[in-house]
């Protein structure tokens, strides 16, 4: 009798834990918006930093990327524009307005627009921009599946 | 051997658990195509109605064109959609690759814009397109659009 109890406050316990867990995994999405927005600026500090592993990392594997150029996905961004990003990164601030981010389930999208002056290489540049980044979450990690850059001269 | 008075609401909750089906016969390309479809043809004849009827027209709404934005679905349509077909927008969307993720949808395409401003200079541009859609009561919704495109002619695209 007694170690059926024992077995029963065990079951209890874990049932407890199980739905603890839940009501914590329901609070934390609260806090996701700024998540998704510590993916979205750590993904531009690793390429300011050049950071290609970094950056790459927080890149889903099915990810899309739209900037100059076609639709690169994550094999052909690696070996082509995400060199020229990290130095375009380095050599030009960028300064960020408020980013923006909209939440539904486990899917998020992050947009802010942008200024950037400066020079890169023979080439002033004073543009305005847009960002549109999609992250999906999976296993609880936020990761981006789709980037969209725009821009036009200021 | 776990007693039948905790194994039963155990075995119920998980299959509770197990048997939720997941619906995704809205993960229709198709659909997605669809609308993309209704909504060049909306820009090139200056037509709001396409817009109006799959736009879900939330506070917040975003549409991006390059570095600039529209602020509402009213603005969209009353400052970008009507005057550019004033222009004789030609608009082709092709590449159109879909992706879906529960009640979320976003599609890309490659677009190519031609038209005349009116102090008569021949644009001819192509570049991207980025449109993102809630499945809302039945229907897939747009709720946020950015695309961008750069002269044909020259390198250095802003897409």
């Amino acid at each position: 009798m007694k170690d059926s109890m024992t077995r029963h406050a065990g079951l209890w316990s874990a049932l407890t834990v199980a739905a603890l867990g839940f009501t914590l995994e329901v609070s934390a999405q609260a806090p996701a918006e700024s998540e998704v927005e510590a993916v979205v600026t750590a993904y531009h500090e690793a390429l300011a930093a050049g950071d290609s592993v970094g950056a790459l990392a927080l890149l889903a594997d099915d990810v899309v990327i739209l900037e100059s150029g076609g639709m690169e996905t994550k094999e052909h961004y690696r070996s082509g524009h995400l060199a020229g990003d990290m130095r375009f990164a380095q050599a030009v601030p960028r300064e960020r307005g408020a980013m923006s981010v909209e939440i539904v389930g486990d899917v998020a999208w992050a947009w802010s627009t942008s200024v950037t002056t400066g020079r890169m290489g023979e080439r002033e540049i004073d543009a305005q921009g847009a960002e549109l980044m999609v992250l999906a979450r999976q296993a609880g990690v936020w990761r981006i599946k789709a980037i969209h850059w725009s821009s036009r001269a200021r | 051997m776990m007693p039948r008075h905790v194994l039963v609401p155990l075995m119920v909750l998980s299959l509770g658990c197990a048997a939720e089906p997941v619906d995704t016969s809205h993960h229709d390309p198709a659909m997605i195509e669809a609308i993309l479809e209704d909504v060049r043809v909306g820009w090139e004849q200056g037509d709001g109605a396409p817009f109006y009827e799959h736009f879900l027209d939330w506070e917040g709404a975003r549409y991006f064109e390059g570095g600039g934005e529209n602020v509402g679905l009213r603005d969209l349509v009353e400052n970008h959609v009507e005057p550019e077909a004033e222009l004789g927008l030609q608009l082709d969307f092709t590449n159109v690759q879909t992706h879906f993720e529960d009640d979320f949808a976003w599609a890309v395409v490659d677009t190519e814009i031609r038209l005349t401003t009116s102090d008569g200079r021949d644009i001819h541009n192509r570049g991207h397109g980025t449109y993102l859609l809630r499945w809302v009561d039945g229907a897939w919704k747009v709720v946020h659009t950015q695309s961008g495109s750069s002269p044909v002619s020259s390198e250095g695209s802003e897409g």
